[in-house]
């Protein structure tokens, strides 16, 4: 059973598209003119008539003949015989309408046609109607007019042909075209996206491909610091095998490649048969272009806006080739974004690696100020510790000279030893406070709901001596919520605060504080307000500064630190801390935590 | 070195401290409230172990009996307070004798990992006389069974 066979061929590639348009070409058809007559002589006399003219002359003795010749050829004209046996020439211009209607047809009679003969004729399409004698030139004029004629009209076809040819090719010329922007088009928002210089790389040789329709590609970088006139280096490839690649790794300005050429001359380099190449005869570069099956190169150099050469993208075919005009304009395009986007590439690792260089000098930096920050609050606290043994010393000596030496010491002497036990105390007191604000800043500190009404009696144990002293009174106003904080630090701050509304007040007026909660948002702001002396506006800056002092030492006792230690435990503790007040009106201090449910997101804090 | 006190009844103490300062308020603090007690006062911690040892220079028993409690600062010469609490409590013969810390220190870090080590007692050092006295005096009434074992009634001052 015979079998079809719908090869490669049969499915009309763009290859066998082009090769069947060649076949297509018209070729001229040759003029011949048909002599239809049943008498040798006048079909002899006629071509004697004619021969001059140099037409294809096709003899024609019945009217059968002249139908089968018709069906042969094309003619540009007929010479038709009116009195013919079996079918006449009327009936034979009839048969020749019912299959071409534009067939000149000349009658050739003996006689002069009776006049319905000769309506009968032009009815049937003829053009003339001869009547013998045949006048040489006359008949030779007639039969020229319409050989000319059916030459203009086989020219025109032919043009029209030729053109309407032309508008297909431009018009799959136009949609190649299209496809290749299109498929430039996806690239580039591809490759704009694309960070990665390998895969950047790896998605201009795929456009370089679809664009030029080669079978092979490769992209290379170019290093201006290697060698006297710099060298290009092979990032990627398409079709080259492991030789090749090793061959084209580095190309130097002098190789005899089409790259090579380029690097040197920062311009397009393209040879459309490699065998036939006058730079590349004998080369190395050509024994590996040929051992990679490539026979036609381009290639294109990528300059920067600045006109810096930065690489060279090449496409290779497996035949002789002449890329498109068009082609190479898109791929000025693709090679122009490239440029672009390798430019781009670059300065973004350039960038990221100067960040990491920094991010890594600033780790390096916080690490050694930690250290630093660690070594003097360690420094800081063996200080404060230090110091305090001699005080110590001091004081209980002091002591006891006054216990047990006072009589000996008179009057003065008794003064002396309590100034110098009076000045240990400030002193310890100062260095106890400055402990305590370091301890501050070295602690861990974990937070956990901590009831107010809880610490309040232990913080008036603690001031129950200032309370004594000043016959204060310090009462909680409502009940107090649970705060987040850490019990130690809060109770430590709220003391100071209290402390310090016991102690300013004006002389002989007896300090009255009051602590009261107030719930803001997911806060609590506790208040703590006295009746003491107030402070004036512009101080309240100042207030929270490690040995800010508003005041003489003798007036008002104190290290200057108090405040500090607030503001210092409460950023432990994620709050904040303030007053109001106006000096002579009493002042309003207050700090600011989280309410206890606020556990759950601060937790995360460190 | 060891500086026995006079007369033979009475409670042992050993003194385990650095500063000279402290040694002689301390001394001072004893003799008047308990004047028929032995104090005997070592200056760091290497010397407080071979004290309770017995080695040299303390083989002497009569002159160098085992104390009835130690009174021991923190931060000592050669080996820290910490660390002698420690060793004595591996020593059958030593870890029942009631070890107080007097210290300089009133960091709770440092009054945890005493009382972790199994001190008896913990007190900051005071900066008068008076309060100096009521810790011997504590002292001697832990010793005579009345004890109220403090961690530190004036440990934060």
């Amino acid at each position: 059973m015979p079998t079809l066979s719908l090869g490669p061929d049969a499915l009309g590639t763009n290859k066998l598209g082009a090769q069947t348009t060649s076949a297509l070409k018209p070729s001229l058809i040759i003029p011949r003119v048909l002599l239809v007559d049943d008498s040798d002589a006048n079909l002899v006399a006629l071509e004697s008539v004619l021969e001059v003219l140099g037409e294809t002359l096709v003899r024609a003795r019945s009217g059968q003949e002249a139908l089968a010749a018709l069906l042969e050829h094309e003619f540009a004209v007929v010479l038709l015989d009116v009195r013919m046996p079996d079918m006449d020439g009327f009936e034979v211009a009839r048969l020749i309408r019912q299959r071409s209607k534009e067939l000149p047809i000349i009658f050739i009679s003996a006689f002069e046609p009776a006049r319905d003969e000769l309506e009968g004729a032009y009815n049937l399409g003829a053009v003339d109607f001869v009547v013998k004698p045949l006048i040489a030139p006359v008949l030779r004029t007639k039969v020229r007019v319409f050989v000319d004629l059916f030459r203009s009209k086989q020219e025109l076809a032919r043009r029209v042909e030729e053109r309407t040819e032309a508008l297909v090719a431009s018009e799959r010329r136009l949609a190649a075209e299209l496809e290749s922007f299109r498929r430039l088009q996806q690239v580039s928002t591809r490759m704009i996206s694309e960070e990665n210089p390998q895969s950047l790389y790896e998605q201009i040789l795929d456009a370089a491909t679809a664009i030029m329709r080669s079978e092979y590609a490769s992209i290379q970088m170019y290093y201006p610091e290697r060698g006297p006139a710099g060298e290009l280096r092979l990032l990627g490839f398409r079709g080259f095998n492991a030789n090749a690649a090793r061959f084209w790794e580095w190309v130097r300005p002098a190789s005899e490649s089409t790259c090579g050429i380029a690097l040197m001359s920062r311009e397009r380099v393209v040879v459309a048969d490699v065998e036939t190449c006058d730079f590349m005869a004998g080369s190395e570069d050509l024994r590996t272009y040929l051992e990679t099956g490539i026979h036609a190169v381009q290639s294109t150099p990528l300059l920067s806006r600045g006109g810096q050469l930065l690489g060279m993208i090449s496409t290779h075919w497996r035949r002789p080739h002449q890329p498109a005009e068009g082609e190479l304009r898109l791929l000025d395009v693709l090679a122009r974004q490239a440029a672009d986007l390798i430019e781009r590439s670059k300065t973004i690792s350039e960038v990221r690696r100067l960040n990491d260089d920094l991010e890594k000098r600033v780790r390096e930096r916080t690490a050694s100020l930690e250290e630093l920050i660690r070594e003097l609050n360690t420094f800081a606290y063996t200080v404060a510790h230090d110091l305090r043994a001699p005080i110590r010393a001091m004081q209980t000596s002091a002591d006891l000279l006054l216990e047990e030496c006072s009589p000996q010491l008179g009057e003065f002497g008794r003064d002396l030893a309590s100034r110098i036990a009076r000045a240990g105390e400030r002193m310890d007191a100062l260095i106890r406070d400055l402990l305590a604000y370091s301890r501050l800043s070295r602690e861990e500190v974990t937070l956990a709901p901590v009831d107010l009404n809880s610490i309040l009696p232990a913080m008036l144990r603690d001031l129950e001596d200032d309370l004594s002293s000043s016959r204060g009174e310090v009462r909680a106003e409502g009940p107090l919520p649970a705060v987040l904080g850490n019990e130690t630090m809060l109770r430590q701050a709220l003391t100071n605060l209290v402390s310090n509304g016991l102690k300013f007040v004006a002389p002989e007026k007896e300090p009255r504080v009051i602590i009261r909660a107030e719930s803001r948002g997911g806060h609590v702001r506790i208040w703590v307000e006295d009746n003491g002396i107030g402070i004036s506006g512009e101080y309240h800056d100042r207030l929270f500064r490690v040995f800010e002092r508003l005041h003489a030492a003798d007036t008002y006792p104190g290290t200057g630190i108090g405040l500090a230690i607030v503001r210092r435990a409460l950023e432990r503790m994620s709050g904040t801390t303030g007053v109001i007040s106006e000096e002579g009106k009493g002042s309003r201090f207050w700090i600011e935590l989280g309410g206890p449910r606020a556990k759950d997101s601060e937790d995360a804090k460190p | 070195m060891p500086s026995p006190d006079s007369g033979s009844k009475g409670s042992i103490f050993l003194h385990v401290e650095d500063n000279p300062d402290d040694v002689f308020f301390v001394r001072h603090a004893f003799r008047k409230a308990a004047p028929k007690d032995r104090l005997l006062a070592v200056s760091d911690g290497k010397e407080a172990q071979d004290y309770l040892l017995g080695s040299a220079p303390f083989e002497d028993r009569t002159t160098h009996p085992l104390p009835d409690l130690v009174l021991m600062d923190l931060k000592l010469p050669r080996m820290t307070g910490l660390e002698v609490l420690e060793w004595m409590k591996t020593r059958p013969g030593l870890k029942d004798i009631p070890v107080f810390i007097l210290s300089s220190s009133s960091e709770k870090s440092d009054v945890d990992r005493a009382t972790s080590l199994g001190a008896d007692g913990y007190f900051s050092k005071p900066g008068d006389a008076k309060a100096l006295t009521a810790i011997v005096q504590d002292l001697l009434d832990f010793l005579a069974g009345e004890g109220k074992p403090s961690v530190a009634g004036s440990a934060q001052s």
